[in-house]
């Protein structure tokens, strides 16, 4: 599988705490490709995070619980947040209704703050990369 | 094809490999015995023992043979059930009984899979970004410009990530955003016109970045009236 250096850097920017905005990058890759990937991080991120029987309520808490963390992010809203856990969680009919230009910049912060939260390691990153960039290259 | 056609006809394809060789140590066996009764039949009972051992070695050999075709057609039948079940596209309930792989997507702590597990939740998480995917790309149908309509978004939030707010204002000091890690964009092999498309997006880099700092700056500069 050939990598792409600058898709590699969108990622391990959404996988790195601290790591600068990543909106350089995704004008360089292209904003079809970029949206998928991020789609492809989300769902990788929300399949790690969320598991068990009750992914409806761990959603529901988890979007309240980012609320209080980051009071200053006012694209946070709970309701397109859930649908787009949900959707990436395999529900996409949960963003009917929805904007996707208002859902956009939320897919990144989602991503982003989920894949910190599980603090990967150097190695473990690479490896979020890798099954990434796996599941966003064409069958 | 997908994945699981293709997973399952490699399989079908060692299945065929083993049932040849299966057939060709049967007849090895078959022959051996023979000769061993003949030899032994005319006296020669030392060569006919000898020949008759190796005999039973092909047995434990094809005894070893069935084994791996059976765990084969097994490995076979589990991607085949994986297709026709688990694999429905669409979504919808997202409970255990639905989605069995929604937990088993390795931990950041497991080794990468192989085999049909991580062929089919490849595949499961495949679809399922793919659907997120057409959302922003194709459903929306007017999705515009990523940097340009949810660029300075993404800038805003993303600061808010990564480093403790302080408690009385949830915002991020200008010098805890100063150290932060850069993935930098790359050039990459253009065609004709490439390198000065490359060009162009590392000066709005430098720029930005440096609206960026003179910010900072600004921000960190003591007001007329400040103690």
């Amino acid at each position: 599988m050939i990598r792409n250096d600058n898709e590699v850097a969108l990622l391990k920017a959404t996988a790195t705490k601290g790591s600068q905005s990543p909106s350089d990058l995704a004008e360089v890759v292209g904003s079809n490709r970029t949206y998928t990937l991020m789609s492809h991080a989300l769902t990788v991120g929300a399949s790690r995070k969320f598991t068990g029987v009750d992914v409806a309520g761990q959603v529901t808490e988890y979007v309240s619980d980012l609320k209080n963390r980051y009071p200053a992010v006012d694209i946070l809203k709970p309701s397109v947040a859930e649908a787009l856990l949900r959707a990436a969680l395999g529900e996409p009919e949960r963003l009917e209704g929805i904007n996707p230009n208002d859902a956009g910049a939320l897919l990144f912060f989602l991503a982003h703050v989920l894949l910190v939260d599980q603090q990967l390691d150097d190695a473990q990153v690479e490896s979020f990369v890798d099954q990434v960039l796996r599941l966003a290259s064409s069958v | 094809m997908s994945s699981i056609d293709e997973y399952s006809a490699q399989i079908g394809a060692a299945i065929q490999a083993v049932e040849q060789a299966q057939s060709t140590v049967g007849q090895s066996k078959s022959g051996g015995e023979d000769l061993a009764s003949q030899l032994e039949s005319m006296g020669a009972e030392a060569t006919g023992a000898t020949i008759r051992s190796s005999v039973d070695q092909g047995g434990e050999a094809e005894s070893l043979l069935v084994e791996a075709i059976n765990k084969l057609k097994e490995m076979q039948s589990t991607a085949e059930s994986a297709r026709g079940s688990g694999l429905r596209g669409g979504g919808g309930d997202t409970s255990e009984a639905q989605n069995p792989h929604s937990n088993g997507v390795p931990s950041a702590e497991s080794e990468p899979m192989a085999g049909p597990e991580a062929v089919i939740e490849d595949d499961d998480l495949r679809r399922k970004g793919e659907n997120l995917a057409d959302f922003f790309t194709r459903k929306g149908g007017d999705v515009s410009d990523v940097a340009e309509t949810v660029g300075k978004q993404i800038d805003i939030a993303w600061e808010s990530v990564g480093v403790d707010p302080t408690p009385e204002t949830g915002l991020v000091s200008s010098t805890e955003t100063a150290n932060r890690p850069t993935f930098q964009a790359q050039p990459a092999d253009q065609p004709r016109g490439g390198s000065l498309l490359v060009a162009g997006f590392a000066i709005t880099a430098v720029v930005t970045k440096g609206v960026r700092k003179a910010s900072a700056a600004i921000r960190n500069t003591p007001k007329v009236g400040d103690k």
